[in-house]
C-alpha cells in the first residue's frame, strides 16, 4: 500500500529507502526531490561542465535505483549517497587524469593555506557587494585543488561532518580536517583579495 | 561539540563561506528535466518488477562470498577420501589375495588339464610324476599349502560349497563338452553343483548315510589327485589314523579335501631334497 506524499515527506532518507526497495515508487521520488539538486550541484562543481553533471547524476540515481534492494542502514543515507558519488566522481578523474594523486596535497598549496589561515579575521560579506562574493567564491572554489574542493561541498552540500566527510573520501578524519581548512582558508584568501 | 569546522578557531560564529556559497549557487539549474525523467521512469519501472516478483531472499549470499573456497576444500576433502579408502583397499588386497590370486590362476590352469580325457592322474602315476618332477612337485605341495591357509580363513559355510563343487564337479567333467577354459569350468562347476545340491538336501534328509556312499567314489576319485598328506601321522607308523583324519577332512564331514591319505606301502619319494623340504616343512610349517 502507498503511503500518502504527505506522510513520506516527513519521512527520514532510510525509511524512504526501505520503502522504495519494498516497491513503492513514490519513496524514490521523494528521495530523488531532496537530493538531486544537491546531487547535480556536487557534480557541477567538482567539474565545472553541467552535462557531464547530469550524466553522472544520472549514474549514480541508477546505480542508487538498481542497488535499492541491497540497501542496508549503516549510516546516513546522505553518507551513502555522497559516497557513492565520490566514488564516481573519483572514477571521472582518472578517466581524465590517469597520472593524478588523489590523495597528497602539494605542499605549496599546504604553505598557502598555512599563511592565508594565520591571517584570519577577514569578515567579506561586509566589505563587498555580495553579488560579486558569490562569483568570486565560485571561482575560487574552482581553482581549489580537487581533493580540498570536494571536501568543502561534501560539507556544504551534503551537511555531513568531518567523520562522514572521511568516511565518504576514503581519507582519515585528521585529514579530510585539514583539508577542509585549506580550502576555507584559500577561499577567504580568495574573498579578500577581491576585496 | 562542532563537528562542522567552519572556523579553524572552533567557535559557534555563523559560517560566512557556507551562506555565501548557498547564495552563489542559488540559481544553478540543476539536473536536467530528460535526465531526471529518465531516472524516475527507471524507477518506476525497478518498483513495479519489485511489486511483481517475490522479494529476494536476504540471506543471498554477498557478491565478495568466498564460497568457491569452501566447495574447493570440500571437493578436495572427497578426492583425499576416495583415494584413502583406495590405497587401504590395495593393501588389505595386496596382502593374502595375491597369492589367492596366484593359486586360482594355478588351477585355471590345471583344471583344463584335467578336463582333458587324457589319462586321468591317479596316484601312483601322481607319485611316478612327482617323482620325475621334484621341482613341480614341490611348486604344487606349495600351492596346495597357500590354498589351505586361505581356506582356513573362510566361513564354514563357503567351505561346504566348495568341497561340494570340488566332489561333484569331477563326476560331470567328462559329461561335458571339452571346453578348457577356466571361465567354462567354473560355469560347469555351478551347474554341476545346482543339479546335485537339491538331491543331495533330500538324501539327507532321508538317507545320509547313502549320500555319504554315494559320495564316497567321487570323493577317492577326487582324493587321487591330491598330494600327499604331511608326514605327522605317518612318521609314527599310524596310517590308519591318518587315513581317518583325512577322512573326517573330507566331503563327508563337509570339510575341503586338503591331502590324501597314504597307501599301503606308500612312502614319500625316495629323493632327499623332498625328504629334506618335508622335514624342513614339519619343523617350521610355513605362516
Amino acid at each position: 500500500m502507498l503511503a500518502p506524499p504527505l506522510a513520506q515527506a516527513q519521512l527520514a532518507d532510510e525509511a524512504l529507502m526501505r520503502s522504495y526497495a519494498s516497491g513503492q515508487a513514490t519513496a524514490f521520488e521523494t528521495l530523488y526531490a531532496r537530493h538531486s539538486l544537491r546531487i547535480w550541484r556536487y557534480f557541477y562543481r567538482n567539474t565545472g561542465d553541467a552535462a557531464l553533471a547530469d550524466d553522472l547524476a544520472q549514474d549514480l540515481w541508477l546505480a542508487v535505483v538498481d542497488c535499492a534492494c541491497r540497501y542496508e542502514v549503516r549510516s546516513r543515507f546522505t553518507t551513502w549517497l555522497f559516497t557513492m558519488a565520490h566514488n564516481r566522481l573519483v572514477d571521472h578523474w582518472r578517466r581524465q587524469r590517469p597520472g593524478i594523486s588523489l590523495s597528497a596535497d602539494t605542499q605549496e598549496s599546504m604553505r598557502l593555506a598555512e599563511s592565508l589561515f594565520a591571517a584570519s579575521g577577514f569578515e567579506p560579506e561586509q566589505q563587498l557587494d555580495r553579488q560579486l562574493m558569490a562569483q568570486a567564491i565560485l571561482a575560487a572554489l574552482a581553482r581549489l585543488p580537487a581533493e580540498q574542493r570536494e571536501c568543502f561541498l561534501l560539507q556544504v552540500e551534503a551537511d555531513l561532518t568531518l567523520a562522514e566527510i572521511a568516511q565518504a573520501t576514503g581519507v582519515g578524519e585528521e585529514t579530510a580536517k585539514s583539508r577542509l581548512r585549506y580550502a576555507r582558508a584559500k577561499l577567504r584568501a580568495a574573498l579578500e583579495e577581491l576585496a | 561539540m562542532n563537528m562542522h569546522p567552519e572556523n579553524p578557531s572552533g567557535d559557534d560564529k555563523p559560517d560566512a563561506l557556507r551562506e555565501l556559497y548557498h547564495e552563489a549557487v542559488a540559481e544553478d539549474r540543476g539536473p536536467s528535466a530528460q535526465s531526471s525523467a529518465a531516472i524516475l521512469k527507471r524507477a518506476r519501472q525497478r518498483a513495479a518488477a519489485v511489486g511483481q516478483e517475490p522479494t529476494e531472499p536476504m540471506d543471498k549470499p554477498a557478491a565478495n562470498d568466498r564460497f568457491w573456497l569452501r566447495h574447493a576444500l570440500g571437493g578436495l576433502a572427497a578426492v583425499g577420501l576416495v583415494g584413502w579408502l583406495m590405497l587401504q583397499h590395495a593393501a588389505w588386497w595386496s596382502g593374502p589375495d595375491k597369492e589367492g590370486e596366484r593359486d586360482s590362476r594355478a588351477e585355471a590352469v590345471a583344471q583344463p588339464a584335467e578336463s582333458q580325457p587324457a589319462p586321468a592322474v591317479e596316484g601312483a602315476d601322481r607319485a611316478a610324476m612327482v617323482e620325475s618332477a621334484p621341482g613341480a612337485a614341490a611348486l604344487a605341495q606349495k600351492s596346495t599349502e597357500k590354498k589351505t591357509r586361505i581356506q582356513a580363513g573362510k566361513t564354514p559355510e563357503a567351505m561346504d560349497m566348495e568341497a561340494s563343487i570340488a566332489a561333484s564337479a569331477p563326476v560331470l567333467r567328462p559329461e561335458a563338452a571339452p571346453a578348457p577354459g577356466a571361465a567354462a569350468s567354473a560355469s560347469l562347476a555351478r551347474s554341476a553343483k545346482s543339479a546335485a545340491k537339491a538331491p543331495s538336501r533330500s538324501d539327507e534328509t532321508t538317507e545320509p548315510a547313502a549320500a555319504a556312499e554315494a559320495m564316497a567314489p567321487q570323493i577317492s576319485r577326487s582324493s587321487a589327485q591330491l598330494p600327499l598328506c604331511p608326514l605327522t601321522a605317518e612318521v609314527h607308523g599310524n596310517t590308519q589314523a591318518a587315513k581317518e583324519g583325512a577322512d573326517k577332512a573330507s566331503g563327508i564331514a563337509g570339510k575341503p579335501l586338503d591331502c590324501r591319505p597314504r597307501k599301503h606301502g606308500e612312502t614319500q619319494p625316495d629323493d632327499a631334497k623332498s625328504r629334506q623340504d618335508a622335514s624342513k616343512y614339519i619343523a617350521d610349517p610355513p605362516r
